[in-house]
């Protein structure tokens, strides 16, 4: 038998902790047989200042459709997304973005890379301020001794590093990162996770990771939002990993709970992938002890007056 | 009959029905059921409850539901006697008439390592917007206890955001099976079967959702049941689920039945009139409150009823069906 403690209520202030809204959004595409196919719909998720939220899920469930509209790359349909109480409205340098491929530009070296979004984003700073702000990002992500290497004389993992230093350097309130490991060797994706976290144990920035990889969204994030399956994928449910920062990855895979949390992940991928999309089995097809109304569409349909919950309050103790 | 008999141990050991007078100080058990318990019974009799003062007066004063492991907080004769019967926690669920408190329903559990069971409580957290585990008693369920305690549900998701999203309770029957539910339950989570969700409210406000899970061999009750309006008769109350515990009899002579909303005929329908629980202890009170299915009752051996309407926003929405 076990207790459980009630979970500590989060003391940042209400802004914080909603930095990034993401509220009923929807992403639909036309279909010429008939009605428009929505690959997302009645996304909910809402991220605190400083964390970074991993999403997981199966693929094309739609997990890089919701960062590419985050990141303002594809329309979102219906919906809102509020990044610091704006709501965003195309692309813009307050996110930036990595993708699995870095996407450089092969005649320019590393410097010059990181140079082109700096000095968009800096247009009033000297050009020794650029430079300046150019070098310590790409000495950030362990880079200062190939500052001007161009992308065929540099790794697929120093080319990412690149990336990552120029999505940085643009100082985002938002960092999109979609697989941005998904193309590196064990050991080089490791040391580029571990380059992610120090950056972001530094820069507090606010931090979405697409991933297919259950031990990197556990050891990197600060909670896990769970997918369900497409088409009409939506959260399924979050879940808060509470290892602290810094993290050490010797001590996290040491520990019992990052087992049952990724276990958890696992049992929840392997469910939805056993799942086809479609209607719960009928309950009494086995069972005739159990018995389930033809009107559960229209009983079960979200509640008319739209019944808003309680924010946590902790009971008071009893005397 | 299935796997499941009339001999099943419910976990849902012991329940009381302590009703509010118009003297706020003034509590009074207004109906209970022991289960063959007499020292809990015994330890009722003797209880002081008063407003403010133990768990149940203190639930009346706030309006705060509770799920309590042990029973150190009400006081020293309920904590001897839920021990000697094997209990290992409770829930407290206060209703309201217009935002005041008319009643609290204290749920008893069954505990000790043969009690696969689940009672949670899962509530709104502040600033994001989704349900988080607020409280909660574990018995038999070591693992799944440590990790449902990091899960967060958004509304329309998991059995608590379904609740959430329609204000309605509902019964995943098959919970392993079942898409809807999301937590992965393996088989070192003791075969958790039936889950029932029902949304609580505090005063004028939902305030959360009270989960219960429980296995084939510990079920929690022996049948659950969810009548709701007709949608296409609204003053007629249809079984929208039912979960009968093996009792098919029980299960086909419940087809087809209806209550008007507005009669007094059968549990479900007193309870939609009165918007408050109702408790039967007894095979006799429940089979004069049975009207057509009292045979199948009788059969089913089953010796106590509960009715709880679902109120949300002060409109009857539900009742949920416990018997056992």
């Amino acid at each position: 038998m076990t207790a459980t403690s009630p979970l500590p209520s989060p003391d940042v202030s209400s802004a914080d902790a909603r930095y990034v809204e993401i509220v009923n959004l929807v992403k639909a595409y036309p279909n010429p047989l008939g009605d428009a196919i929505k690959v997302v719909d009645g996304y909910n998720l809402t991220i605190k200042k400083g964390d970074l939220i991993s999403v997981i899920g199966h693929s094309g469930c739609g997990k890089s459709t919701v960062l590419m509209m985050l990141a303002g790359l594809n329309p979102i349909t219906a919906g809102d997304v509020l990044v610091d109480g704006n709501t965003i409205e195309g692309p813009g340098p307050d996110r930036a973005v990595v993708f699995q491929a870095p996407c450089l530009l092969p005649w320019m070296t590393s410097f010059q890379n990181v140079m082109l979004g700096v000095k968009r984003c800096y247009p009033h700073g000297s050009r020794a301020e650029r430079k300046q702000i150019v070098e310590y990002y790409l000495n950030l992500v362990g880079l200062a001794d190939a500052m001007h290497k161009y992308p065929r004389e540099m790794s697929g993992g120093m080319q990412q590093r690149v990336g990552i230093a120029r999505a940085i350097a643009l100082r985002p309130k938002m960092l999109l990162l979609d697989e941005p490991f998904g193309r590196l060797d064990s050991l080089t994706r490791m040391d580029l996770q571990d380059t992610i976290l120090g950056i972001l144990d530094r820069e507090k920035i606010t931090t979405m990771l697409i991933t297919h990889d259950v031990d990197e969204a556990v050891y990197m994030a600060d909670r896990i939002c769970m997918m369900t399956n497409g088409p009409r994928a939506r959260v399924g449910q979050v879940l808060d990993i509470p290892f602290e920062r810094p993290r050490n990855r010797q001590d996290v895979f040491a520990s019992d709970l990052y087992y049952d949390l990724r276990g958890s992940l696992v049992e929840f991928l392997a469910k939805n992938e056993k799942d086809k999309p479609g209607e719960e089995p009928a309950a009494q097809a086995d069972r005739p002890d159990v018995y389930e109304t033809p009107h559960a569409e229209t009983i079960w349909a979200p509640a008319p007056e739209q019944p808003t919950i309680l924010t946590y309050a902790r009971i008071p103790t009893v005397s | 009959m299935l796997e499941t008999s009339s001999s099943t141990r419910t976990v849902l050991a012991a329940a009381e029905l302590w009703r509010c007078n118009a003297d706020p100080l003034a509590i009074e058990l207004d109906s209970a059921f022991y289960g063959g318990l007499d020292a809990l019974r015994n330890a009722s009799d003797h209880a002081d409850i008063a407003a403010g003062k133990g768990p149940i007066g203190q639930a009346v004063s706030t309006g705060e539901p509770r799920v309590l492991t042990g029973f150190s907080e009400f006081g020293f004769l309920y904590q001897e006697a839920a021990q000697a019967a094997g209990l290992g926690g409770a829930a407290i669920l206060p209703s309201f008439e217009q935002g005041r408190v008319t009643s609290v329903l204290v749920l008893y559990f069954r505990g000790g390592p043969s009690t696969v069971a689940a009672v949670e409580l899962w509530a709104g957290t502040k600033g994001r917007f989704e349900l988080s585990l607020d409280q909660s008693y574990y018995t038999g369920l070591e693992r799944f206890a440590r990790i449902s305690r990091y899960v967060n549900f958004p509304k329309g998701s998991g059995l608590p955001g379904v609740c959430w999203d329609t204000a309605l309770p509902r019964i995943v029957p098959h919970v392993a099976e079942s898409k809807a539910f999301l937590r992965p339950v393996g088989e070192q989570d003791g075969g958790l079967t039936v889950g029932l969700g029902i949304p609580i409210m505090h005063r004028t406000e939902l305030r959360g959702v009270f989960v219960a899970l429980s296995s084939v061999n510990t079920p929690f009750a022996t049948v659950h049941e969810v009548w709701v309006e007709d949608p296409q008769q609204p003053t007629q109350l249809i079984r929208a689920q039912g979960v009968y515990g093996g009792h098919v009899e029980l299960a086909r002579a419940t087809d087809g039945m209806t209550f008007a909303t507005a009669g007094q005929e059968g549990l479900p329908g007193q309870a939609w009139a009165a918007a408050q629980p109702l408790l039967l202890d007894g095979p006799d009170a429940i089979l004069a409150a049975g009207s057509s299915r009292g045979d199948a009752f009788r059969d089913a051996g089953l010796a106590f009823a509960l009715a709880i309407p679902v109120v949300v926003v002060d409109r009857v929405r539900a009742v949920v069906m416990l018997m056992g």
